[in-house]
């Protein structure tokens, strides 16, 4: 397959919606030919790219008065009404003491009668509450706990337990005991421990269990402006690591994104964004944690900064290296 | 007892859903059905893909329906990060199987790879990727490509929006707009170009977008 064969394929392909991925999961023996020239040619790669960067933004540009199917709405309610509860929502059903909607019936769009619904009140909140003062613990940093000598080694292993017990604690209250976020997902330990991401909270507890190892880990707790407890940073010079993880913030609005800042004397410097998921006991959990520069991993007397990444924002959280 | 629908509150009706009203989710699927579709088809710019993924979506909220917390955000914002997850899930998916193309071999770095997974443009990779939700500025991205859609000339901009969001074939497009077919593949080809190359510019005086006389080919 020539270099103008393949320009052919890809913009043929990204001439319908989906099309060119459809073309690079096509299993044929073309497929195999275009991939195998993508695989070895430069220029042509570049084109797949510049493609698909078109095709990605046509899909993300996709006007409001895009409408599904109407036929898809009869779908998903028979699929509904022909899916058998789970145990859990079974309980909730038995509960209340009424009686599903006969499976098979699908309700029409017109005026449809609802029975009587209960209220929403707590009943319907689910999961583990992780109070976030239970971060409020005075924990000392490596160097001060390794400096006191052998006898106060118990206070080292202490403040890694504490800060263990505090990211575990914001993460698996919030990520594995009934998310917000989506229900259905992918359990976190899971993830964590298959398929290492540097967004996953799991990864952010593993990531913290590996700095604190490393024995020449900094450590600045976070502070809201009210003076309150809001999370905790954790660095590694040595394995050039960084994790951070609070779970008092709330949710970012539409658009805009956490950002850790370094400042080192007033120089402000961007390390990252966080990511930010609900939780199901109110709040939700911000964290990040994966590879940093060197000089974003902060020395003493830095303070470690997050807030909205927008203009006029001022900070969220903020703490001091030591 | 029967209540007029368009007064009760998505958490009551949510209330209902996990007691197994059936009726209680038709009616949160007319409310938020559109806006959940198009979540999942901004992440996969495919509508056979994005309808099974709000099947999906809806489908959790019948099992999960207990889990809703009002206090904590909108049903419609809930359903919508279901969506973007399922589409995400999918694309992973896709990008597992075998003898897709290898990314590192067309992707320069670690972050086009991803926005391109993330877009499902591409569906194969050697490695675990980044969240998409960490690499791709969605907001951003729709910003650009509206700015690039509405520059385009409206003959073009049209054949290519009934293409793209319409799911028109181009035969249909041309019964349509009263034009030939070849005109529609012009327009849209024409547009295509104007498109990337308002993405990736590329070197020399002239866009090809300009060498594409318009008509049938």
């Amino acid at each position: 397959m020539d270099h103008a064969e393949v320009l052919e394929r890809i913009e043929a392909a990204v001439g319908a919606p989906g099309g060119l991925a459809r073309l690079g999961a096509e299993r044929s023996a073309t497929a195999d030919e275009l991939r195998e020239h993508l695989a070895g040619c430069g220029p042509c790669a570049a084109e797949w790219r510049a493609w698909s960067v078109v095709s990605l933004g046509l899909a993300a540009a996709a006007p409001d008065t895009l409408e599904p199917r109407p036929e898809l709405r009869d779908q998903v309610l028979a699929a509904v009404a022909a899916r058998p509860r789970s145990a859990a929502t079974g309980t909730t059903s038995a509960r209340s003491g009424t009686t599903p909607s006969r499976p098979g019936s699908v309700p029409s769009r017109a005026a449809t009668p609802v029975g009587s619904a209960a209220s929403p009140d707590g009943a319907l909140r689910s999961g583990i509450a992780l109070g976030p003062r239970r971060a409020r613990t005075s924990v000392p940093t490596s160097s001060s706990a390794t400096s006191a000598g052998p006898p106060f080694r118990w206070l080292l292993v202490a403040a890694a337990a504490t800060v263990i017990v505090f990211m575990a604690g914001a993460i698996l209250g919030g990520g594995l005991l009934g998310s917000q976020g989506d229900p259905g997902a992918t359990p976190r330990t899971a993830v964590a421990s298959a398929a290492p991401q540097r967004g996953d909270p799991g990864r952010v507890l593993a990531e913290a269990a590996l700095i604190l190892q490393s024995g020449d880990h900094r450590m600045a707790s976070l502070e809201t402006p009210e003076g309150d407890a809001g999370g905790v940073v954790l660095v590694s010079e040595g394995t050039e690591r960084l994790a951070v993880v609070s779970s008092v913030l709330p949710g970012p609005p539409e658009g805009t994104r956490y950002v850790c800042l370094l400042d080192r004397g007033g120089t402000q410097t961007q390390v990252g964004y966080m990511r930010w998921e609900p939780t199901a006991g109110g709040g939700g959990l911000a964290y990040w944690a994966g590879d940093a520069e060197p000089a974003d991993l902060g020395a003493a007397g830095d303070l470690f900064i997050v807030q909205l990444d927008t203009p006029d924002a001022q900070p969220a959280l903020i703490g001091e290296f030591s | 007892m029967t209540t007029d629908v368009e007064t009760v509150p998505d958490a009551e009706l949510v209330t209902a859903v996990a007691r197994g009203d059936v009726a209680a989710l038709s009616v949160l699927y007319d409310r938020h059905g559109a806006v959940v579709h198009r979540a999942a088809f901004r992440r996969l710019g495919d509508r056979q893909l994005a309808e099974e993924v709000v099947q999906d979506v809806w489908l959790t909220l019948w099992d999960r329906a207990s889990m809703f917390d009002p206090a904590q955000g909108s049903l419609a914002g809930w359903l919508c990060t279901i969506a973007r997850n399922r589409a995400t899930d999918r694309m992973r998916a896709m990008a597992r199987r075998p003898g897709t193309l290898p990314l590192s071999a067309v992707f320069a770095t670690d972050d086009e790879a991803d926005r391109a997974l993330a877009a499902g443009n591409i569906v194969a990779s050697t490695r675990q990727v980044a969240d998409p939700e960490l690499v791709v500025d969605e907001l951003a991205l729709r910003e650009t490509m509206t700015t690039a859609l509405s520059a385009l000339p409206p003959d073009e901009r049209t054949v290519l929006e009934l293409g793209y969001y319409s799911e028109l074939s181009q035969s249909e497009i041309a019964g349509r707009l009263g034009i030939p077919l070849g005109t529609v593949k012009t327009r849209t080809r024409r547009a295509l170009l104007r498109l990337r190359d308002a993405f990736t510019p590329r070197p020399g005086p002239t866009g090809p977008a300009e060498e594409l006389p318009d008509g049938p080919r």
